[in-house]
């Protein structure tokens, strides 16, 4: 229906292409000529710059620039196609890590993940495992996507500084720490990997591994039990859910960064939300059964409780909420149901912090009912809202904001993230994140 | 009671949905243009690929199914109010005890435009979208903009968005500086070139001159000839009220209505754009082709037809716009030049397109109008002070509670409140100015 000039079929322009020629060009440069150590820094410099530097205007006339004109961000083949490509590699990374070239059985690395064994000497003094390879590439991908995206959103204060906070919790809590730990013999901790997200926690080996390390071990173990219990409850009562997965959650770092031209894609219709509820709490609950069971093995060392093994539930959480939900699909399916499928149908730490999100306690005061709320909401301005649906397009956990803000009314949703680009997008100013304890001035006009 | 609307823009929609809410009266909404609702608003969004056709519907499709409302899509051709009947197009007469036009606007036609020309277009009509996409697929060099307007910015944003070179012939001096003051127009005028508009300021077209029916060059007043494939005329709009007069309902500029929304035919009303208002409200004007006019007179319609109103009261004047990334909020008249009467306290950072601007009565000291470029006011608290009369150093005083500004932006309402504050304090008498 609309033809698209100067694009070939993958919508990408001619600047890409030779791009990608002098990319490929580099890599083999890279593989054949480079000294090993040389090798990563020259293929992730030149493949940044050339993203970076990338022509994404040209003048004169072109196709249509809106996302729903742009095949991969459109579910057309293209994007079918990448969603193919993402969930082969994960399933690749999960299962069969030795065809991207891990070494078994004491061989040494080879093709791509020996690519890494100099930086992981480095960090670690031994060589690169598939997940030092993944979570290279994970980080690489949040901060260079995380800079267009601030390029992007550069006049809107919020959305540049959550997204500094994001890169800097990715490179430094979930890159680089556990792996300057494991150089110190200690076990390997992102210490913002919060239970039940880090449904792990409580496993046999973690636990051991956690006491086996001394006084430093304890205090992780603290931690990461103050981080459900005390950290997670305040942080989001005061300042809503958002603080974690905008500001601070690996998952949400690529959903916000690598994954931003891919929000509109989810489903904002009330089955998709009744879908969301059926999902999202079962999985929390479960998590929370499992680790109730693993602990009870632990303590007891009776494998079973009424008639369910332990270790096979924990082993098919892992496999199922673990890999192929969190990460076969969660990342493989961004281009066909948007870049938050994980965060919204699947998360337990986003389903508890949900929960203390739109809580409402209920008390008598002097006789009178009254009840304390959270502080965190979306306000709409008065009665400005034109009704244009840009919010809720962008909205990546499928909430109809548009519907909210016709009315004059707040939103208090449990899935919303607070990435607040509802509010960065509306054309007349009509919505705000707001910490506030009592009822706000606002409502129709 | 068989409520029949004609017309499902905002204001159609607006009573449907709220009679609907409060009454059980049977409703049915007639369009010709679309089946559901959708937003006006949107049409630029649509044709720029942000939204899809089903983003940009009022309520979704689903909602419609839930309510009492039914739904019919189909050309009004008739209004016979001896009989309570519509006539339909291509469905069957229908009759209804209660009757609402609302069949907002059309295009304004200047005279130059009399006759249908290929490469002309207007900009209101889910039609007018259909056809600028017709003429905007085969890529023109560049297009030509009639008329210095919201719509016409809105129009240049979408053919800018795909690389289309676009001219702006604008009557005024400075972009809508017949609207808003001098130094908000000038602000308004650079953000609009530096996003690649070509103005030309103080010209009018004269001529369309075509060949075999299609649009070859503009002569303008001042600048003469220019070869001119495309032209999209956005010299305003004009109420539509052309089966209400056919049908011996008095018209004026607009659908004639009283206090209650009525027409000179009792049991039919009239609202939104084409309706025109008898006796003007204080500081209003009797037609105003303004979205968030239609929703008001929608919902206020739907409380008088089930007697829970006395009259059509719209509140405090406001409304809001964007031109590019550059956004416009108004609450209160605001008037483009001095005057005696009013006084303007007006705070600018142009080079970050920053204003606010607060004028006041020179006497009273009452606040009567608030306009702001690039920043975001509380409108439940901008509305109050106006209601209220408010004198104008209390709500200098207080202003930050009108600050909706997001979480970590500079405090721009700051450096105007000081600023306003020391004016205030030492000449409240003469209109001020910080270009800062």
């Amino acid at each position: 229906m609309y033809p698209v000039a100067r694009k070939d079929i993958f919508g990408l322009t001619p600047a890409i292409y030779s791009g990608l020629g002098l990319l490929a060009w580099l890599a083999l440069a890279a593989q054949f000529w480079l000294p090993l150590p040389f090798r990563l820094p020259v293929v992730v410099a030149s493949l940044s710059y050339l993203y970076l530097h990338r022509k994404t205007t040209e003048r004169g006339p072109k196709g249509p620039e809106g996302l729903w004109y742009q095949p991969l961000f459109s579910r057309r083949w293209q994007a079918w196609g990448l969603a193919v490509l993402l969930t082969s590699l994960y399933s690749i990374l999960y299962w069969r890590p030795s065809w991207l070239g891990l070494g078994t059985g004491g061989e040494e690395n080879t093709g791509l993940i020996r690519l890494f064994d100099p930086l992981s000497h480095c960090l670690k003094g031994s060589p690169a495992s598939e997940w030092f390879a993944y979570g290279f590439f994970y980080t690489w991908a949040v901060i260079l996507f995380g800079i267009t995206f601030i390029r992007k959103y550069k006049n809107d204060r919020y959305q540049v500084y959550r997204t500094y906070s994001i890169m800097f919790f990715q490179v430094a809590f979930a890159f680089l720490l556990p792996e300057i730990l494991m150089s110190l013999r200690y076990p390997y901790v992102d210490i913002k990997h919060f239970w039940p997200l880090n449904y792990s926690f409580f496993f046999d080996w973690h636990l051991d591994g956690l006491m086996a390390a001394g006084k430093l071990g304890w205090l992780m173990l603290f931690w990461g039990i103050a981080g459900f219990t005390i950290v997670t409850p305040m942080m989001t009562w005061y300042y809503g859910k958002r603080w974690y997965c905008s500001w601070v959650c690996g998952c949400g770092a690529l959903a916000e960064t690598a994954g931003d031209g891919f929000r509109h894609l989810s489903d904002k219709s009330d089955t998709a939300w009744r879908i969301e509820q059926r999902t999202i709490y079962p999985i929390f609950i479960l998590c929370i059964m499992m680790t109730i069971l693993v602990l009870y093995t632990r303590f007891t060392g009776a494998e079973t409780l009424a008639g369910i093994s332990s270790h096979s539930l924990s082993h098919w959480y892992g496999f199922v909420i673990g890999s192929l939900f969190s990460g076969v699909a969660g990342v493989g399916f961004y281009p066909i149901l948007g870049n938050r499928l994980w965060c919204r149908f699947g998360c337990p730490l986003a389903a508890y912090m949900g929960l203390i999100q739109t809580l409402r306690l209920k008390y008598t005061n002097e006789g009178r009912p009254a009840d304390i709320k959270p502080r965190f909401r979306i306000t709409t301005n008065g009665g400005q809202c034109i009704s244009c649906g840009q919010c809720s397009n962008h909205c990546e956990m499928g909430i109809d904001v548009k519907s909210y803000a016709q009315r004059g009314e707040d939103i208090v949703r449990a899935s919303c993230v607070g990435c607040g680009i509802c509010s960065a997008v509306c054309p007349r100013d009509v919505l705000n994140l707001e910490l506030k304890s009592e009822e706000m001035p606002t409502g129709k006009v | 009671m068989h409520v029949v609307i004609i017309g499902n823009g905002i204001a159609g929609c607006s009573l449907a949905t709220a009679l609907a809410e409060r009454s059980e009266h049977s409703i049915t909404l007639i369009s010709e243009e679309n089946p559901y609702p959708f937003a006006r608003t949107s049409l630029m969004y649509l044709y720029m690929g942000m939204v899809r056709m089903d983003d940009v519907l009022i309520h979704p499709k689903d909602f419609w199914k839930t309510e009492r409302i039914s739904r019919i899509h189909d050309r009004v051709t008739q209004i016979k109010p001896s009989t309570k009947a519509v006539v339909l197009q291509h469905q069957e007469m229908l009759h209804y005890d209660v009757l609402v036009i609302a069949t907002g606007s059309k295009v304004h036609r200047p005279f130059w435009w009399a006759e249908e020309l290929q490469g002309v277009t207007g900009l209101y009509h889910l039609r007018d979208l259909q056809k600028i996409e017709i003429l905007t697929s085969k890529y023109p060099q560049s297009a030509t903009i009639a008329g210095g307007g919201l719509i016409g910015i809105e129009l240049a944003e979408m053919l800018l968005s795909r690389g289309i070179s676009t001219t702006m012939i604008v009557r005024e001096s400075a972009y809508m500086n017949h609207l808003f003051p001098q130094e908000e127009a000038v602000i308004i005028t650079q953000h609009i070139r530096k996003h690649g508009v070509q103005l030309i300021l103080e010209d009018e077209i004269e001529e369309l001159i075509s060949q075999e029916n299609a649009i070859q060059y503009i002569r303008l007043k001042k600048h003469g000839l220019l070869p001119c494939t495309m032209l999209g005329v956005t010299t305003g709009v004009l109420p539509d009220h052309q089966l209400a007069s056919e049908a011996g309902i008095l018209t004026r500029r607009g659908i004639v209505v009283n206090d209650n929304l009525q027409t000179s035919s009792p049991s039919i009303y009239a609202i939104g754009d084409c309706a025109e208002l008898q006796h003007a409200l204080p500081g209003r004007k009797t037609t105003e082709a303004v979205w968030y006019s239609a929703r008001q007179m929608g919902e206020q319609l739907a409380e008088i037809l089930v007697q829970q109103r006395e009259s059509y009261q719209p509140r405090i004047w406001y409304n809001s716009a964007a031109f590019f990334s550059l956004h416009m909020q108004q609450y209160g008249d605001i008037l483009p030049g001095s005057s005696k009467e009013i006084i303007s306290i007006s705070w600018q950072q142009p080079q970050k397109n920053k204003s606010i601007r607060v004028q006041y009565h020179s006497e009273s000291k009452k606040i009567t109008g608030i306009l702001c470029l690039g920043v975001r006011l509380r409108h439940t608290v901008c509305e109050q002070w106006l209601s209220d009369q408010t004198p104008v150093e209390d709500v200098i005083r207080s202003w930050i509670r009108a600050s909706f500004e997001p979480e970590f932006s500079e405090n721009y309402h700051q450096l105007f409140q000081q600023f306003a504050l020391h004016v205030l304090e030492h000449r409240p008498s003469t209109p001020q100015q910080c270009i800062q």
